[in-house]
């Protein structure tokens, strides 16, 4: 015999016991589905770390070569300004230095506000926070090889490390008539200034 | 087995108990009075809410065998209905039980028609258990439940008459072939002449007239008559019965026998004579139930309750099931977590009993080596101009007509080059020249910037040159203007045009 609307409202403390057993049931079953998800979030966390600490030991060895082998060219990168705050004022006197020692006719400089350096992504920088300085000259030449002298000259200051972006030339008066010890060509170079901001020491130190 | 309660009723009487799943127990009787009723109400409310089987125990009971066609499901039901209601139109106890297939050709069905002729002999019961919303499984006449007590107690003879004194009287049941044929109640009130034993004996001996006038058995045909002494009081009556009579074999199954065989507890035998038959009612349901579907609504809704429990019990036991799995497997995977973080810190503090012996150091290892590596990479790839500086002066000392006026160079990503990729750093120059040349001598001049950029790809490290611009626009869609006056009137006038040369990309 088929239930009746009358049997069913019959049935309403069942129906009620059923969908309460129902309910909390279900409430159990994703509460403690959850707390697997997270155990096991903990777990995979924990294993992580694991076997990052693991690795550091296993690579003590190499971390210990590695410090021998590249802290004194780190230091000497520091030194020459590469590693570290920027230097401009030794940039400045770098530039007074190489212009006297190439005999040029003086310099005219414009140093841009630091950015973050350009093409740090094609040398591979990774976490390496680069940096870089634009610096424009204008200057006198006699001839062209007096620019590429200069550049020697202020590279062998070791006040930094620079990397020649751009350079324009252009022919100073007529051919024919050539004064002497008047700058022939006009100059105009840009210059990026580099630097690597030091990093956080190691722990424990 | 589940608990049940059972009633038989027969007439001015009512014998109940509860079934526990093994036996009887709180076995009562009650009288049709006013005191027998407010006794069962008050029975039926301790006993609580149980499925009810009542079994009936009456003369007012009709039993037929009729043939019907052989037809399927809901056309037979339907048939069936049709039949009872043409039969039984004066009580709602009926009902109809396919017993077989006959072996004619027409292989009909043959079935068992029952019925409960005077529903009165309920009345004083039903409307108490109809109050107390009581599950009524069913009503299911005395004789039927006979049929499971042949079988449990494995009585195979091919007639056999199975007497037995209930409350109502003495019930005899007739099966042959193992299958239900008819059935007496015989109220028995000894005369002062006879004793019980007396009259029950001549009424087993009648019956066996009977079936012989009915043409069920023939009068030279042994009939088994099985006594079911409930209560000791047919002793001896197995030897007295068959009176010398070659057609009646006799048997009396004890008290002592019916407890062995069905289970029954012989003080519920002793305490009433229907308890037997409420046992094999607590055994096996009868299989021929006459209520009206009206009557067991209730244990429709009864059932119902119960799957419904059930079911919530089952989700009950997953849910938890689940529950408990899952909070195993957190404890578990709590204890590994603890047991890694236990390790890691071993890791930890090896690493940095490891590092106390490293020399100091300005930054972390793997910083060290990518500071070094970087800077050697910007250390070759800077570049200054000065081999931009040497490729153009081979090629202006091979071409002394042709002055530089000016150069703009620049090191980089080609500027043609789509951003993202990773192209490599070129060195490249525009050079802006000049010529002197006689005005509108334009070949002239074209032929000497040509050697002049050709000369400049002789350069081993120049990769491409090109003139970007010419001195004079020789495109069509331009205006070329000059004169053809005498040259020899005329003097050289410079010739501007522009050259980009690339160098080759430097190890």
């Amino acid at each position: 015999m088929a239930l009746t609307t009358q049997d069913i409202s019959a049935l309403g403390k069942p129906l009620a016991v059923f969908a309460v057993i129902v309910a909390l049931g279900v409430v159990g079953v994703l509460y403690s589905n959850r707390a697997v998800k997270s155990a096991t979030d903990e777990l995979e966390a924990m294993r992580k770390q694991y076997n990052e600490a693991h690795d550091r030991v296993t690579r003590s060895g190499d971390e210990y070569n590695t410090i021998v082998t590249f802290t004194p060219p780190y230091r000497e990168l520091e030194r020459r300004g590469l590693v570290g705050e920027e230097q401009r004022l030794s940039w400045v006197d770098a530039l007074r230095t190489a212009n006297a020692d190439t005999q040029l006719y003086g310099i005219d400089f414009e140093v841009g506000p630091q950015q973050p350096y350009a093409y740090a992504s094609d040398l591979g920088a990774g976490s390496l926070s680069m940096q870089q300085s634009l610096m424009k000259l204008r200057l006198g030449l006699l001839y062209e090889d007096d620019l590429i002298r200069f550049f020697h000259r202020l590279a062998a200051q070791n006040v930094g490390t620079f990397a020649v972006n751009q350079c324009s030339l252009q022919r100073v008066g007529p051919e024919e008539f050539q004064p002497a010890n008047q700058p022939m060509l006009k100059a105009e170079c840009e210059l990026a200034w580099i630097t690597i901001p030091p990093a956080p020491p190691p722990e424990g130190t | 087995m589940a608990k049940k309660l059972l009633l038989c009723s027969s007439p001015y009487h009512l014998t109940a108990a509860l079934w526990s799943g093994r036996g009887l127990s709180a076995l009562r009787a009650f009288e049709d009075d006013d005191a027998g009723r407010a006794g069962f109400v008050s029975f039926l409310r301790s006993a609580g809410p149980l499925p009810v089987y009542l079994l009936a125990d009456t003369v007012d009971e009709d039993y037929r065998f009729e043939t019907l066609p052989h037809v399927m499901s809901g056309d037979r039901r339907e048939m069936v209905e049709r039949k009872l209601k043409q039969l039984y139109r004066n009580t709602p106890f009926y009902g109809a039980q396919l017993l077989e297939r006959e072996e004619s050709k027409r292989r009909d069905d043959r079935y068992l028609f029952a019925s409960i002729t005077n529903p009165e002999i309920f009345n004083p019961w039903l409307p108490v258990l109809v109050d107390a919303k009581a599950a009524i499984v069913g009503v299911f006449p005395l004789p039927i439940v006979s049929m499971t007590l042949v079988k449990r107690l494995g009585l195979e003879e091919e007639n056999l008459l199975l007497v037995s004194r209930n409350t109502a009287g003495v019930r005899q049941t007739f099966v042959k072939s193992r299958q239900f044929r008819l059935s007496r109640l015989t109220p028995i009130r000894p005369s002062a002449e006879s004793t019980f034993r007396d009259a029950f004996v001549e009424e087993v001996r009648n019956t066996r007239m009977y079936l012989d006038a009915l043409n069920v058995t023939h009068l030279d045909e042994a009939v088994s008559v099985v006594l079911l002494d409930q209560d000791g009081s047919l002793e001896d009556l197995e030897q007295v019965v068959p009176g010398g009579r070659r057609n009646i074999r006799c048997v009396r199954f004890k008290p002592e026998d019916l407890a062995a065989k069905l289970g029954v507890d012989p003080q519920s035998l002793l305490a009433s004579e229907d308890a037997l038959h409420l046992h094999v009612a607590g055994l096996q349901t009868p299989t021929l139930n006459l209520a009206p579907p009206g009557l067991t609504a209730g244990y429709t809704r009864y059932q119902a309750s119960r799957a419904i429990y059930a079911a919530g019990a089952v989700a009950a036991v997953v849910a938890m099931g689940w529950c408990g799995i899952n909070l195993y497997r957190v404890m578990d995977l709590r204890d590994q977590r603890e047991t890694k973080a236990h390790e890691t810190q071993v890791e930890q503090n090896r690493y940095q009993q490891l590092t106390r012996s490293f020399p100091p150091a300005p930054t972390t290892p793997a910083n060290l080596r990518l500071t070094i590596e970087v800077a050697e990479k910007l250390a070759k790839m800077s570049r200054l101009p000065g081999p931009s500086f040497r490729a153009v002066s081979q090629a202006l000392d091979n071409n002394p007509a042709i002055q530089l006026s000016g150069l703009n160079w620049r090191f980089g990503h080609p500027p043609d080059a789509a951003p993202g990729t990773s192209a490599p750093f070129t060195q490249s120059a525009l050079l802006q020249l000049e010529l002197k040349a006689m005005p509108g001598d334009y070949k002239g001049t074209m032929v000497q910037m040509n050697k002049f950029v050709k000369d400049l790809l002789k350069v081993e490290t120049v990769a491409s040159a090109r003139t970007t611009k010419l001195p004079v626009n020789l495109a069509s869609t331009a205006t070329l203007q000059g004169s053809t006056a005498t040259p020899r009137a005329e003097k050289p006038v410079k010739a501007q045009f522009e050259v980009e040369v690339v160098l080759k990309p430097e190890g």
